[in-house]
C-alpha cells in the first residue's frame, strides 16, 4: 500500500488524517494535519456528526482500494436544482408503492467500506429516505426516498457535506450496459445448465447405457437433442450473429481479414448439431452434443469475463455523458433542449449551472470552471466576449451567452460522439485472435477437402464421418477464448493497480509502439506553478499574495498555495495589466508584482539581483517581481515542478529503444530546459505547439508508419489522445481527456503509465503462449481427425481439456502484481 | 433400469428449478456488484433500520487496535 506513493511523499513529513495523502509542509501543525482544506472540511464534519469512529475504522480496516481524497467537483446547484425538478422525477425515477421513488445517482469520491458505511447511513439520518445502496466498484447510488417528505437535493446535499459529489444518471432506472451485462450472464449460466445435463447423459451413453435397451438409448439420445436444441440455438446465437456479420462484411469487402473468429466457431457447431439431429432421429451414428455444449458455455463464459473487464473502464464515459446538461434557459426564460438550441440564440445560465453550449459571453461576468475539459479545479474569471465551453460551470453570478454551437457540435460533444463511434466500428481495432479468423476458416475448409477426397479413394462410407469429427474438433474453442480470457484477466487487475483499459487492442498496440509523444504542463511536470525561490523580503511575499488573491492567473494560483489557509490582507484599487502584472493597495502600501522589467521601469537593480534573476531563468524558471515605494524590491521564481517518476519513465522509455518526444503548449526554451532535465534530446523537445499542431504531429508521424503512444491530460490533448494508437490520460487529467484516451490511470505520479508499458508485455506473452498453445491443440486434432481416431469421447475429453488449460495459462499470468519485486 | 424413466425428468425438473433461481437472481441485480456486500459484513456496529441512537459508541475505541 505505501508503496503507491512513496515516491511522491520526498520533502513531506506527515500522511493526512482524513486521507493519508502527505501534508505539504506548510500545513504541518501539533494533532491532525491535512493534506488540504476539502480534507479537514469532511474530517470536521464526520467528529461533529459524531461518525469518525466508526467512519476511521472501517476505513483502516477494510484496506484501501485507492487514495481517500474527498472529490475536487463540488455538486453545482444546477445538480440540485434538477434533481428537484418535477421533470427530473417523472424521466429518470421509478415510482415505488407507498408514495416513494428510487432512482441512480453517481457519487464521486467512494472508494472504500466506510464510504459505503457512510452513505448508506442516510436512511437513518434524513427521514423521508428509506434505503440506500452504494454499488461501490461503479460509484452508482440507489436511492429510494419519498418525494414529500425530503426533496433529492436535500439527500445529495447531505452527502455533498462529508465530500461525495452527486451526479444525476441520464439512463435513470436501467442502465443498458447492465442490461446487457445481465443477459449474457443468464445466457451463459443456462448453457452452463443444459451443458452439465448433457453431459450427464452423454456420461450415461458412454458408459453403455442402452446397450440392451433400444428404448433407454434412444431415449437418451432424444433428450440430448431436446436439451442441446435451446443450447444451441439460445445459447450459440451469439456467435451465429457475429459470424454472419463478419461473413457478409468479408464478402463485401473481399477481404479474409473481416472474417471473425466466429465464423469457424459456429461453423463447427452447426455442423456437428446437424449431424448429431440427424444420427439421432436416424438413430445410428455418432452424437456431439456434449462437447458442443460444453463449447458453447465455455465461449460465453469469456465473453461474459471479458464484458465485464471492459466495463469497468467504461463506466467513465457514461458519468461524464451524465455530467452534460440536457436542457438549456433561453433569454425569455422559456426551457429548451439543448441540442435544439442553433447559433446566435442568446441563453441565460444562472450561478451554479452547467453551460450547456460552446459560445461566447454576452453579457455578465463570473467564474468559470472548467474542470471537465482541463482538470484544473480552481474557477477562471470570464468577462463578457470571452468563449465559454459546454460542460463547464457557471460558479458565481448569472451570465448571458451568445451560442456557437451546441449537442454534439461543441467541443466536448465532438469528443463523445468521436468516442461512441469508435466503439460501434473501429477501424483501429483489431483483436489478435480475430485477425487470424480468416485464415483459420480457410485452412479448416481446406484441409476438410482434402480429408474428403483422401478418405473418399480409401472408404467412401466414412466420409462424412471424418468429416463432421475434424469440423468439430477443430472448432477453435481454445482460440476463441486465448484472447479476450489474457486481456480480461490482465485488465481486471491493472484496475485494481489504478489503470483502466477502455480497449482491447492497447495491449497489442504497446507492444509495438516506437514513438511516444508526451505532453508537458499536467503531464510530466504536476500543472500547478510553484514559488521555488526568492531573493529579497519575506513579508513582501504575503503582500503579493493578497494582491493576487482572487486572480486565477496560475502565478496567481501559485502565491494562493503557498499561503493556503492564511489570513490575508484585503487588497484594493488592484488593476490588471495583461501580460505585464497587476497593481494595487496592500496594507497602506502601492504595490506591482509582474514581469521585472515593468515592475522596476527605469529603476536601477542590484548585481546580485540581477544575477538571480539571470541563473533562475536560465534554468527555466519565471522569475516574478514584486515593487513598490514603501517596500523591498523582492525577486521571486516559480516554476512548474516535474512529476514524481517523469524521469524514471522517460529512461525506460528511451532504454526500449522508443523515441520520446516532448510536446508542449508551453514555449520552446522552457519546454527544452525540461526534456534536457528528464533527459531529452533537444531535438525532440517540442515547445508552441497548438492542439492542432500537436493532432498534426500525430498524423504525419503515423503517417509515416510509425506506431504511436501519447501520454497527455488536458483537453488540448484530447484529440491527439484520439488519434494516437495508444491515448494514456495520466492520474489528474480532465474528465474530458479521460473519455478521448485508450487508458487512463487514477494513481498519482507516473509509475503507473511505466507499470503498464512493463505489464502489457507479460500479457500480450500470455496471449501469444495462449494461441501457441491453441493452434497446436488444432492441429493436433485435425491430424487424430483425419486419421480417423476423433470419436465424440475423445472430443468430449480433449475439447474441454484445451480450454481449460488456456484459462488457467490466463489466470496464472503474473501481472499488475500488487507486491511488487523490483528494487 | 425402468427407474430413469421418473428419475430423469425428476433430475431435470430440478436443474430447471435451479436455472429459474438463477435467473431470478441475476435479474433482480444480485450479480451486478459483487464487491459492496462483501465490505459491508463490517458494518457491526448497529442493525440498519432497528434504533436511531446515536451512533458515536464507545466500545469501538478498543476495537480498532
Amino acid at each position: 500500500m505505501k508503496d503507491d506513493h512513496h515516491i511522491s511523499t520526498e520533502g513531506f513529513q506527515k500522511a493526512c488524517a482524513h486521507c493519508d495523502l502527505p501534508v505539504p509542509k506548510r500545513l504541518l501543525r501539533n494533532g491532525p494535519s491535512f493534506c488540504c482544506s476539502g480534507c479537514e472540511t469532511v474530517f470536521q464534519i464526520l467528529q461533529q456528526s459524531g461518525f469518525d469512529q466508526t467512519y476511521y475504522r472501517l476505513r483502516d480496516a477494510s484496506g484501501k482500494r485507492s487514495l481517500s481524497k474527498p472529490a475536487v467537483v463540488k455538486t453545482g446547484v444546477g445538480v440540485l436544482d434538477e434533481l428537484d425538478s418535477a421533470g427530473f422525477l417523472e424521466s429518470h425515477s421509478t415510482r415505488l408503492d407507498g408514495g416513494t421513488y428510487r432512482t441512480h445517482l453517481y457519487l464521486d469520491g467512494v472508494h472504500c467500506a466506510a464510504c459505503v458505511w457512510l452513505v448508506e447511513r442516510i436512511p437513518e439520518e434524513v427521514t423521508g429516505v428509506s434505503r440506500a445502496n452504494l454499488n461501490l466498484p461503479r460509484a452508482r447510488l440507489t436511492v429510494e426516498w419519498n418525494p414529500e417528505l425530503v426533496s433529492l437535493g436535500e439527500i445529495a446535499s447531505w452527502l455533498a457535506r462529508f465530500g461525495y459529489p452527486v451526479q444525476p444518471r441520464i439512463d435513470g432506472e436501467e442502465a443498458p450496459e447492465s442490461r446487457e451485462e445481465r443477459r449474457l450472464l443468464i445466457k451463459m449460466g443456462v448453457s452452463w445448465a443444459l451443458a452439465g445435463n448433457i453431459m450427464l447423459l452423454a456420461l450415461a451413453l458412454y458408459s453403455g447405457l442402452g446397450a440392451d435397451s433400444p428404448n433407454l438409448y434412444n431415449g437418451a439420445r432424444s433428450l440430448s437433442l431436446f436439451l442441446a436444441i435451446p443450447a444451441v440455438l439460445y445459447g450459440g446465437s451469439v456467435f451465429f450473429r457475429k459470424a454472419w456479420h463478419s461473413l457478409r462484411l468479408s464478402v463485401k469487402k473481399r477481404s479474409l481479414e473481416h472474417l471473425h473468429m466466429d465464423t469457424p466457431i459456429s461453423l463447427g457447431i452447426l455442423v456437428g448439431f446437424s449431424a448429431s439431429v440427424w444420427a439421432t432421429i436416424s438413430g445410428a451414428g455418432d452424437i456431439w452434443f456434449d462437447s458442443i455444449a460444453v463449447l458453447i458455455a465455455a465461449l460465453l463464459s469469456a465473453r461474459w469475463l471479458q464484458l465485464r473487464a471492459r466495463r469497468m473502464a467504461g463506466d467513465s464515459t457514461e458519468q461524464l455523458l451524465a455530467l452534460l446538461p440536457t436542457l438549456a434557459r433561453l433569454k425569455s426564460g422559456r426551457s429548451v433542449r439543448a441540442d435544439d438550441l442553433m447559433a446566435g440564440d442568446l441563453i441565460e445560465v444562472r450561478a451554479g449551472e452547467l453551460i450547456p453550449v460552446d459560445g461566447t459571453i454576452e453579457a455578465g461576468s463570473s467564474l468559470v470552471n472548467s474542470a471537465i475539459l482541463t482538470g484544473e479545479s480552481s474557477a477562471v474569471r470570464l468577462n463578457s466576449g470571452d468563449s465559454v465551453n459546454a460542460g463547464t460551470t457557471n460558479e458565481t453570478s448569472s451570465l448571458i451567452v451568445c451560442v456557437e454551437a451546441s449537442g454534439p457540435r461543441t467541443r466536448i460533444g465532438q469528443l463523445l460522439t468521436w468516442v461512441s463511434d469508435s466503439d460501434n466500428e473501429s477501424p483501429r481495432i483489431l483483436y489478435l485472435a480475430d485477425r487470424i479468423g480468416g485464415y483459420f476458416t480457410v485452412a479448416v475448409l481446406t484441409i476438410s477437402a482434402f480429408t474428403a477426397i483422401f478418405w473418399y479413394l480409401i472408404a467412401p462410407d466414412v466420409v462424412a464421418t471424418r468429416i463432421i469429427a475434424l469440423l468439430v474438433i477443430t472448432c477453435p474453442c481454445a482460440l476463441g477464448m486465448a484472447t479476450p480470457l489474457a486481456l480480461a484477466v490482465g485488465s481486471g487487475r491493472a484496475a485494481r493497480r489504478g489503470i483502466f483499459v477502455k480497449s482491447e487492442s492497447v495491449v497489442d498496440w504497446l507492444n509495438r509502439v516506437d514513438t511516444v509523444i508526451v505532453d508537458k504542463t499536467g503531464t510530466l511536470t504536476q500543472g500547478t506553478m510553484a514559488i521555488e525561490n526568492w531573493i529579497g523580503d519575506a513579508s513582501v511575499l504575503k503582500l503579493a499574495a493578497s494582491i493576487e488573491s482572487g486572480i486565477t492567473h496560475p502565478i496567481a494560483r501559485a502565491f494562493e498555495v503557498q499561503f493556503d489557509g492564511e489570513k490575508l490582507f484585503d487588497p484594493s484599487e488592484v488593476t490588471t495589466h495583461p501580460g505585464k502584472g497587476i497593481k494595487g493597495v496592500v496594507n497602506g502600501m502601492e504595490l506591482a508584482v509582474g514581469v521585472p522589467e515593468w515592475v522596476m521601469g527605469d529603476n536601477k537593480i542590484s548585481e546580485s539581483y540581477r544575477f538571480f534573476a539571470e541563473n533562475e531563468r536560465n534554468s527555466g524558471k519565471t522569475v516574478v517581481a514584486i515593487g513598490g515605494n514603501q517596500i523591498q524590491l523582492t525577486l521571486v521564481s516559480l516554476s512548474d515542478p516535474i512529476r514524481a517518476g517523469a524521469g524514471a519513465l522517460v529512461y525506460e522509455l528511451t532504454q526500449s529503444g522508443k523515441s520520446v518526444i516532448l510536446c508542449s503548449g508551453d514555449n520552446d526554451f522552457t519546454t527544452t530546459i525540461i526534456g534536457l532535465r528528464l533527459g531529452l534530446s533537444p531535438g525532440n523537445c517540442r515547445g508552441d505547439h497548438s492542439p492542432e499542431d500537436k493532432l498534426a504531429l500525430m498524423h504525419s508521424l503515423i503517417e509515416s508508419g510509425h506506431i504511436v503512444a501519447m501520454i497527455g491530460d488536458g483537453v488540448n490533448d484530447a484529440a491527439a489522445l484520439r488519434a494516437a494508437h495508444v491515448g494514456i490520460a495520466v492520474e489528474g487529467a480532465s474528465a474530458a481527456s479521460r473519455v478521448a484516451a485508450d487508458v487512463f490511470v487514477t494513481r498519482p505520479g507516473l509509475e503507473a503509465v511505466a507499470e503498464l508499458l512493463r505489464e502489457s508485455r507479460i500479457i500480450l506473452h500470455v496471449i501469444n503462449r495462449n494461441l501457441g498453445f491453441s493452434l497446436l491443440y488444432n492441429l493436433g486434432g485435425g491430424v487424430a481427425a483425419i486419421l480417423g481416431l476423433v470419436t465424440p469421447i475423445f472430443a468430449a475429453v480433449a475439447m474441454p481439456v484445451s480450454s481449460f488449460i488456456v484459462i488457467l495459462s490466463s489466470i496464472g499470468q503474473r501481472t499488475f502484481r500488487t507486491k511488487r519485486q523490483t528494487q | 433400469m425402468n427407474i430413469l424413466y421418473f428419475l430423469v425428468p425428476m433430475a431435470l425438473l430440478l436443474a430447471a428449478a435451479g436455472v429459474a433461481g438463477f435467473i431470478w437472481s441475476v435479474r433482480s441485480g444480485q450479480f451486478d456488484d459483487v464487491e459492496t456486500p462483501a465490505m459491508r459484513v463490517l458494518f457491526d456496529e448497529e442493525l440498519r433500520g432497528e434504533d436511531k441512537r446515536p451512533s458515536s459508541s464507545n466500545t469501538d475505541i478498543g476495537d480498532s487496535h
